[in-house]
């Protein structure tokens, strides 16, 4: 065996890596608390499939409802359905991008959240209409309005996902993380609506579990964005405006309903959507009224707005709730935020 | 310059300029009630008795407006504005004051078989539970139309959630868990009262077996989750037995609890018949004294009937472990009524 020192002098420096790449390997912490959050998350306390699945007796609810309740999961699906691959997709990002480890590690965490709350939206839909979200034949006009909206919506999702994929590694982490905030602020006020109003027992369970995952995430956000905040350039406020205005397009669609600028649909949409909120809201499932929701949606916005102010962010017009603001461009192309 | 707090006029720590409370809490060792850190759980919610806080950030899901006119803040986004701050918490500090009874309506949100004989039933609490580090508590369930109220060992400890899980066994003639078994649907409220018990982890360093009978379980593994939650690192042993192999319940949590704590394992014991997950039939004394030379210095957690209490405690004092280290919770089915 060769003696290590001659060895030594033989030896050749390896190529060079071309960033972004997860290569090398680092670990580095600026924010410890993001570890404390991480070990808090590593047993998020409850599992879909063990939430009392088997008290959601579909023959008590007409097909209307069973179809209008499953529409409903597939809507919240185009939002936490495509929660494990857009916070997947953004944690491969960290690490290609060098971001501190408890960052990457809180990314993981809310992968795996997201992977349970989509499960929970696809047991529901399997469970309300085997087959679904889309391969079941309705029997009532209403089912077949539902399954269209569907289609549209997931139309729409995949326009989503390509802009999200485009511009997930164009921007940075306080642009990230101010676009995710806006989506969890979003899930928060949604799923604790309908954790009060729901009185469907498995359904109040599923909505409190994830409600409580979602604070989590709040608190991922807050403690990047705690440290990010105060030194942002002034090209990153004005990204992150923009975010904000695309964020709100984007978010609307469950919160409230669909804007024109990003979602491209029929007609028919929304005339069918309400009715078919109206029959989801008789079976029990905790839809708030469009008003509610509208009113909900606004709050949520102002305290976001309340506590970005300080930062010197500007926030973006959002005529839709009633908020004034700057008018900014809405670029369907740079949508990322998500649930 | 670092400002001054005093919590629950009992804890006193500083926060560096411009630091968050609960941050700076933590960061010293100073534990206070908290959950998401994300402003949306409320339990570390606390009333400004002195001086002035930055409220932070808020969404409005875990305090209202009109509790920040009133003067309360979430400890996990305020900052000290004022030299020195005193606050109360809405919940008690874990492991502190201890919590005081309560008494309230709560919910059905689940009642699903887990075996032939045990259900597992989730209530949901009207109201925020004072129940915190209250492992090995148990409740008393008031059914309508049967008294005395019925006991039953909470199989997790309740958090900011207001959930409340328990394991229901059938007894033979058993009118609360034939009610419970057969009438209790999602959706009916129950009264509960309680925490109550003394079962708790023996204080102590060495190391811990868990001896669940049945039911028993509930106290047994929700301690000892709860012990490896803080971050207890004694060897810990839960030795679950039950009667045949369709008894057996929550593997998922068992052998959760174990792959994420390399000092935790635990062992299945079934007694009366031929089983999958063991090579013999055997009881839990038998075990203990096959699997243990000596228990002297161990410490000890026991619940299941109370014949399985007695068992094994007599035989880990054979083995010689002090009686004061062994802390049990045994449950007799009550007589109909
Ligand atoms: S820890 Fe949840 S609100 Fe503060």
């Amino acid at each position: 065996m060769p003696d290590p020192q001659t060895l030594l002098a033989e030896i050749k420096a390896a190529p060079g890596i071309d960033g972004p790449n997860i290569f090398p390997l680092e670990w580095p912490v600026e924010t410890p608390k993001l570890y404390d959050i991480y070990d808090a998350a590593r047993d998020p306390g409850w599992s879909p499939h063990t939430l009392a699945w088997d008290t959601l007796r579909v023959e008590d609810y007409s097909l209307d409802q069973r179809y209008a309740m499953a529409y409903w999961f597939s809507l919240l699906a185009v939002f936490d359905g495509s929660g494990p691959s857009v916070f997947a997709r953004a944690m491969i990002h960290t690490y290609e991008s060098k971001e501190e480890d408890p960052v990457r590690k809180c990314f993981f965490s809310v992968v795996r959240d997201e992977m349970n709350h989509e499960e929970v939206c696809g047991r529901a839909i399997k469970r309300l209409t085997p087959g679904g979200p889309l391969g079941y034949v309705p029997e009532t006009p209403l089912g077949h309005l539902a399954r269209n909206n569907i289609e549209w919506l997931y139309y729409n999702g995949s326009r989503y996902w390509t802009g999200f994929k485009n511009g997930v590694d164009k921007y940075p982490l306080a642009i990230l993380f101010t676009s995710f905030l806006f989506g969890e602020v979003a899930s928060s006020t949604l799923f604790h609506g309908m954790y009060q109003r729901t009185t469907i027992p498995v359904f109040k369970e599923a909505f409190k579990r994830i409600g409580q995952d979602e604070g989590r995430h709040l608190g991922i956000c807050l403690a990047v964005l705690q440290k990010l905040l105060p030194v942002l350039t002034e090209e990153d406020k004005q990204m992150i405006s923009i975010q904000l205005r695309a964020g709100f397009v984007f978010l609307s669609g469950i919160l409230h309903e669909p804007p024109e600028q990003f979602w491209k649909l029929p007609p028919t949409f929304i005339p069918a959507q309400r009715q078919i909120d109206e029959v989801a809201r008789s079976a029990g499932l905790g839809i708030l009224t469009l008003d509610e929701r509208k009113a909900n949606w606004k709050t949520a916005v102002l305290r976001m707005k309340a506590n970005l102010d300080p930062y010197g962010i500007e926030f973006p017009a959002l005529p839709e709730v009633g908020i004034e603001g700057k008018e900014v461009v809405f670029d369907p192309e740079k949508v990322i935020p998500i649930f | 310059m670092s400002r001054t707090i005093l919590v629950n006029e009992a804890i006193r720590f500083g926060v560096p300029e411009g630091d968050i409370i609960l941050d700076a809490a933590l960061s010293q060792g100073v534990v206070l009630p908290h959950q998401c850190r994300g402003a949306s759980c409320g339990m570390c919610k606390a009333r400004v008795t002195q001086g002035t806080v930055d409220n932070g950030w808020s969404l409005g899901l875990a305090i209202s407006d009109q509790e920040i006119a009133e003067g309360f803040c979430l400890m996990c986004q305020a900052r000290p504005l004022s030299a020195e701050v005193h606050l109360r918490t809405v919940q008690p500090i874990p492991g502190g004051e201890g919590s005081a009874v309560q008494s309230f309506e709560a919910r059905v949100l689940c009642n699903t078989p887990l075996t032939p004989r045990v259900r597992r039933l989730v209530l949901q609490a009207s109201e925020p539970l004072r129940f915190e580090a209250q492992a090995g508590a148990y409740v008393e369930l008031a059914l309508p139309g049967l008294s005395p109220h019925r006991r039953y060992s909470l199989a997790t400890v309740p958090s900011s959630t207001g959930l409340i899980e328990l394991l229901v066994a059938r007894h033979p003639g058993g009118a609360a868990s034939g009610h419970i078994h057969d009438l209790l649907q999602p959706g009916d409220s129950v009264g509960v009262t309680g925490p109550y018990g003394t079962c708790r982890l023996p204080e102590g360093e060495g190391t811990v077996l868990g001896l669940a009978g049945g039911t028993g379980l509930a106290p047994v593994l929700s301690i000892m989750e709860d012990a490896l939650a803080h971050g207890d690192i004694s060897p810990m042993t839960l030795l679950f037995s039950v009667r045949d192999d369709a008894e057996l319940m929550l593997m998922d949590r068992l052998a959760g609890l174990a792959r994420a704590h390399p000092n935790f394992r635990y062992a299945l014991l079934v007694t009366e018949a031929r089983s999958r997950f063991c090579m013999k039939q055997q009881y839990a004394p038998s075990w203990l004294r096959e699997n243990h030379g000596s228990l002297a210095g161990a410490r000890a957690v026991i619940g299941g009937s109370p014949g399985f209490v007695a068992a094994c405690s007599d035989t880990c004092i054979a083995l010689g472990m002090e009686s004061t280290a062994i802390s049990a919770d045994s449950f007799t089915p009550v007589a109909q009524t």
